[in-house]
């Protein structure tokens, strides 16, 4: 009797223990489903970038690049190392390393400016579903710069223009 | 030791001495009026304005969303020595204006500095003739014109409650009314306190923990408690020392404050502070309370106020970018030819 009880018992708190973890598995954001994935305009139109989750952090890549009628495809022209200078911007990827809080925020990320070829610490807060902010530092976040992201469904792609 | 971890170590020991300085003007402009009209002794005052500076934390978190220069210096000209250069430049000009006995806004002293260095090294990168291309025009335009505005509108909410007030006291004796204001005062300093720890307070507890970052010495970018007791007590520190200067200046110099004054310049300050905040306006705590205090004074009767003395303060304020952003231009100069 005490042993049917204390059986139960276990049986019991086990299946509570599995249905809060599976509660909290559904809620925690997938690095696949992380609402922050996705295409993005950057301030101005000056770009377009792509989102996508690398491993369990966010990276970014340039999906669309903003250039004058006739020009090639613009080169990573900035770069402090020559060897680099060559490579196109279409795809590059210039943003890592960002790690999701699970609201909105992700922190201790770097982007790469290729009009001065220079990293910047970075962090991104979802503001609304279409709506970024990025914020570019350096040593603290309080010397920084920010720009403010668009979401888009579609954009065109750099790559259909080489 | 490498140079990174000498850099950061001189950027914490900067980002103090700005705290220290800041307690001579932004957190003496806290506590001027309250000591001014006696209602708290100076010690006491100051432990007052600090406990509730802290305390603005958990009301309004430690976002660190106050950010200095955003738009309006080129971020590819900013680097840590920049950033150390900035910090010295605002301290030096603090000191200068300390002395000259002038209630200056800190946070124009760090846009100043910062704005100095990335000059000077924008200038040795790319030429003399490409210095100011580090600077965009536009992202100045509210920070200027909020010297104008700010004080204003301190002195306008200010004016207007003092009239209210002292039409509601018309019949209590001056010396109940001192007392219930005097009380009231108390609440008011708080409310100020609390917005000055909002709005500027943890500028230095962030350039700490970003340089704790740099190092390696945490991981993410976090604000510790410890980090905030130490930079709200470097600021107590700082008001200990020195605010006196600018505690006179605010509370005696420019008027004379009575109780009830003093209640409505710290409720006007910490008002419009709070609006300020809420419509992300780029305001000075050193500008609006002193406006405030101009506004109570000249409600009362306006010859009681020094008007040549905030003539002086307000030229003080214009030079305040220049001044310190010179400052830090010669401390970035210094650092490019130590090697920096």
């Amino acid at each position: 009797m005490c042993r049917t009880a204390l059986i139960s018992f276990f049986v019991a708190m086990l299946c509570a223990w599995a249905s809060v973890c599976l509660q909290q598995a559904a809620a925690a954001p997938k690095a696949g489903s992380d609402p922050i994935i996705g295409l993005w305009y950057t301030e101005g139109h000056e770009g377009g970038v792509e989102l996508y989750s690398c491993g369990d952090k966010i990276c970014g890549k340039f999906y669309w690049v903003n250039q004058r009628p006739g020009e090639g495809i613009a080169k990573d022209d900035h770069n402090p190392d020559l060897t680099k200078r060559h490579r196109l911007l279409c795809h590059m990827q210039f943003m890592g390393d960002f790690i999701a809080d699970g609201h909105g925020h992700y922190e201790d990320g770097w982007i790469y400016s290729p009009r001065h070829g220079q990293n910047f610490e970075a962090e991104m807060t979802l503001v609304g579903p279409d709506t970024l902010d990025l914020h570019g530092f350096v040593l603290t976040p309080i010397f920084g710069e920010s720009q403010t992201w668009t979401r888009t469904k579609t954009m065109p792609n750099c790559k259909d223009a080489s | 030791m490498n140079d990174a971890m000498i850099l950061t170590g001189l950027v914490i020991a900067a980002a103090l001495a700005f705290d220290f300085v800041n307690g001579f003007h932004d957190a003496a402009n806290s506590i001027a009026t309250i000591v001014a009209t006696r209602v708290l002794k100076p010690f006491h005052a100051v432990l007052w304005a600090s406990f509730f500076n802290f305390v603005a934390v958990f009301f309004f978190g430690t976002g660190v969303a106050h950010t200095v220069g955003n738009g309006m210096i080129d971020l590819s000209m900013v680097t840590p020595v920049v950033i150390l250069a900035g910090l010295v430049g605002a301290v030096l000009w603090g000191l200068v204006t300390w002395w000259l006995r002038m209630p200056t806004s800190s946070s124009h002293a760090l846009m100043g500095g910062y704005a100095g260095a990335a000059i000077f090294n924008s200038a040795v990168k790319h030429g003399l003739s490409s210095a100011y291309a580090s600077i965009i025009v536009s992202g100045w335009t509210p920070i200027l014109l909020f010297i104008i505005i700010a004080p204003m509108l301190g002195m306008a909410i200010s004016h207007v409650l003092m009239k209210i007030t002292l039409a509601a006291q018309n019949k209590v004796p001056p010396e109940k009314a001192d007392k219930i204001f005097g009380r009231m005062q108390l609440v008011s300093s708080a409310c100020l306190s609390l917005m000055h720890g909002s709005n500027d307070a943890q500028k230095t507890a962030g350039i700490i923990a970003g340089a704790l970052v740099a190092s390696g010495y945490f991981q993410h970018f976090t604000i510790p408690p410890w980090v905030l007791f130490m930079s709200y007590g470097m600021m107590g520190l700082g008001t200990m020392a020195g605010g006196w200067r600018i505690v006179r200046t605010m509370g005696h110099d420019l008027t004379r404050l009575r109780p009830n004054g003093g209640f409505c310049a710290e409720t006007a300050s910490a008002s419009a502070i709070l609006i300020a905040t809420c419509l992300h306006l780029p305001v000075s705590t050193t500008h609006v309370t002193t406006g405030a205090i101009l506004g109570a004074g000249a409600a009362r009767n306006v010859k009681s106020v020094r008007w040549n003395l905030a003539g002086n303060i307000m030229w003080a304020w214009v030079f305040t970018i220049p001044g310190a952003a010179a400052l830090g231009g010669i401390v970035m100069g210094i650092a490019v030819l130590c090697g920096g």
